[in-house]
């Protein structure tokens, strides 16, 4: 369960840059309604649930400008719908990063950029975890494989 | 006149691209909806990130720069079905028919694998893997600008279930 939400973390807070037009509302439009958990991130939150205040991670979580999670309820899991938040993202002009079906899990990741902003957005949903994302942000890339390196160390807090 | 030369450049590359992993694309379609079966897709996006991270030796950035030409990858991997031999017999005619060439094939008790590349000037533009036997079955489809001395350091890096195998190719060069 940590090894996914480290997983989850790194994947998202790896893929963003400077934002002008924040396209939250699709994600927001999709499941405000939903019973589960919100969760809305800034630097100085994600600062927070690094338990052992992991220098390279901090650093990373300067660059996040907003990071919004939505954990997916019941029904959206039933029905699949949560597939939908990458499709409407795509029909506004982002592309697909990266996507994993079967074998107990699902993945996409799609992106927006260009010179001026760069967004994210996509879902997971696996046996232990299932949240829909939303990131824009000034992440320092070249600190990624750092990260890794030091995810021995990396302890966050349980919010899922 | 330029402009219409320069309409058939454009779609003639684009029809290129898009010819990229057909063969693996016609399964990912035909098994969008079976579980049993784990389907991956990287897109040049993706592999495009790598150019922004550091190099520390002069190694690394080789390794950087040979990712940084990745269009895509596709995988569709299997670890539990009963027609594992069947579908590899399949997939690898399908691949000899849509026109790729044998660059290499292992055969052993436990299963068979086979490499298929199709080239361009020299250049490997796609990388077909198919890996079937004992249950196990593996359609892997990299594509963009290949260079096979950096494989298997690729193959390494993304972790990715059945993409170990391309390192045998590194073994045997």
């Amino acid at each position: 369960m940590q090894t996914i939400k480290i997983i989850l973390f790194v994947s998202i807070l790896g893929l963003s840059q400077q934002p002008l037009f924040a396209q939250e509302s699709i994600l927001k439009d999709q499941f405000e309604k939903s019973n589960e958990g919100k969760y809305c991130f800034y630097p100085s939150t994600l600062r927070m649930v690094n338990i052992k205040q992991n220098a390279d991670f901090n650093e990373l979580a300067t660059g996040v400008e907003k990071l919004l999670i939505y954990q997916l309820d019941s029904s959206s899991q039933a029905n699949k719908s949560y597939r939908e938040v990458s499709e409407k993202y795509q029909s506004v002009g982002f592309e697909e990063y990266a996507s994993a079906q079967g074998g107990g899990m699902s993945l996409s990741i799609v992106g927006k950029s260009d010179r001026r902003q760069q967004e994210f957005a996509g879902y997971m949903w696996s046996d232990e975890l299932a949240v829909a994302f939303y990131l824009r942000g000034d992440i320092p890339w070249q600190k990624i494989p750092t990260l890794i390196k030091s995810m021995e160390d990396l302890d966050l807090i349980e919010i899922f | 006149m330029k402009k219409i030369l320069l309409s058939i450049a454009i779609i003639l590359t684009s029809l290129g691209v898009f010819a990229q992993g057909k063969v693996v694309t016609n399964y990912l379609n035909e098994l969008a909806d079976n579980d049993a079966f784990t389907k991956v897709s990287v897109s040049s996006k993706m592999f495009s990130l790598f150019t922004e991270l550091e190099a520390g030796s002069e190694e690394e950035k080789e390794f950087l720069k040979a990712i940084s030409k990745l269009k895509g990858l596709k995988v569709i991997a299997a670890d539990s079905i009963a027609n594992s031999a069947a579908m590899y017999k399949r997939a690898t005619t399908d691949v000899e028919a849509a026109g790729y060439e044998e660059l290499m094939s292992v055969k052993d008790a436990e299963e068979n694998m086979k490499f298929s590349i199709k080239d361009k000037n020299g250049i490997i533009e796609e990388l077909i893997m198919v890996v079937g036997g004992n249950k196990h079955f593996v359609l892997l489809s990299l594509y963009g600008e290949i260079d096979l001395k950096n494989i298997s350091k690729i193959a390494r890096s993304m972790n990715v279930g059945g993409l170990d195998n391309l390192g045998k190719l590194d073994a045997d060069d």
